[in-house]
């Protein structure tokens, strides 16, 4: 069973902006509760592919 | 053309939506409208040059916020509604290439705060009945993009599978006093062969019944019906969790698996519903690393699945795959 510490929640803030055809853009921003905390690390940005090589469908 | 079709036939609404048959179908990566707007570059949906994680509503939405009248009449038969509700894109990243899988907890944490942000925004409004969050990934799913993203759906009614789902319980709950997915997580816990992960506030495993060969469902220790009931340390948890599971998914036959990722929670029509309970379902369609469980005749067209494999074998191989991380 997974017992991790716990980093500190960071603050949600919404930012809404409005496209001109009317359509709302929510853009979302987190401030660290924790001064020391760092920001959320980056993801492995090699290329790749989801999913694999299938079998053809039936029918 | 846009409208909600009554099906009498199995007592349900049909969504047509003929504006979607344009959307956007697996653009080239430098045209990915889900990208930041880069200064000098091509306008994307997000107009701004970096995000930490973007929602917005869809261009090609199946429900509107102000829908057209119904370009056809109804009758006593087949009763047409205006396609209400909203449909949203949330975008879990201003990275193209790369997988909620291979996103960190803290990035999760924050998917989640978005989503109660989401949950309670949409569940308020009045023509909302239920808000379904999901995510589908993978060409073998169907996604038109491939930046990573989910999407909302803002419904007017109770979606009928969920509905369905709904019944049972509030049958459970009436016959019993139980809620029906606490005595399914008591069951998994003391049979103990389909657990696939867990942790102090969650449990992950493949259900008894499971229709598809790695079906996982996520549900809480402590009952609670809905996303927003979670406080901190629990929301912490559940992003372990997923985060978990995501990666074993991509472990289990070495590349990243296509799923339908399903957030079920209580309808927001204003009415109780103490025997709701929220759960997270993963829905892969890969039965092994080169084959799909399609939906035919069977399940199609009867509704009767048949599962080509036993949970009791697929958990083993998908817990094998599922170390926690750090």
């Amino acid at each position: 069973m997974t017992l991790s510490p716990m980093p500190p929640e960071p603050i949600l803030t919404r930012q809404v902006v409005i496209k001109p055809d009317g359509r709302r853009v929510m853009v979302y921003t987190f401030e660290s509760a924790d001064a020391d905390q760092p920001p959320a690390p980056p993801a492995d940005d090699s290329a790749r592919h989801v999913g694999a090589s299938l079998e053809p469908a039936p029918g | 053309m846009s409208e909600l079709r009554w099906n009498p036939l199995l007592g349900e609404w049909t969504i047509t939506a003929t504006h979607r048959q344009e959307r956007t179908f697996l653009p080239p990566a430098d045209y990915c409208p889900l990208c930041p707007t880069r200064p000098g570059a091509f306008e994307t949906e997000i107009p701004v040059p970096t995000f930490d994680i973007v929602v917005f509503e869809n261009r090609f939405p199946s429900l509107q916020a102000s829908p057209p009248r119904p370009a056809v009449e109804g009758c006593d038969l087949y009763p047409v509604r205006p396609a209400q509700g909203v449909c949203e894109v949330v975008v879990y990243t201003d990275r193209h290439t790369t997988t909620l899988a291979e996103e960190s907890t803290e990035r999760i944490r924050r998917l989640i705060l978005v989503w109660c942000d989401r949950f309670t925004e949409l569940g308020a409004r009045d023509d909302v009945a239920y808000v379904y969050i999901f995510e589908n990934k993978g060409e073998a799913i169907g996604v038109t993009l491939h930046h990573p993203h989910g999407q909302i759906y803002a419904y007017p009614f109770i979606p009928p599978r969920i509905a369905r789902k709904l019944a049972q319980a509030e049958h459970h709950w009436q016959s019993t006093g139980r809620d029906l997915l606490g005595d399914v997580l008591d069951e998994e816990q003391r049979d103990g062969r389909r657990i696939v992960c867990e942790n102090e506030a969650f449990v992950a495993f493949i259900p008894f019944f499971a229709r598809f060969p790695y079906e996982t469902l996520i549900v809480p220790r402590r009952p609670a019906t809905a996303i927003t009931d979670f406080d901190a340390g629990e929301r912490w948890r559940l992003a372990e969790i997923l985060k978990t599971l995501l990666v074993g998914y991509d472990r289990l036959f070495g590349f990243s698996l296509p799923y339908i990722m399903a957030l079920h929670q209580r309808p927001t029509d204003g009415r109780d519903y103490p025997y709701a309970r929220f759960h997270v379902e993963f829905l892969p369609p890969h039965r092994t690393a080169h084959k799909l469980k399609y939906l035919a005749g069977s399940e199609s067209g009867a509704g009767a699945f048949i599962n080509d494999t036993i949970p009791e074998e697929t958990a083993p191989r998908l817990r094998a795959c599922c170390i926690a991380e750090g």
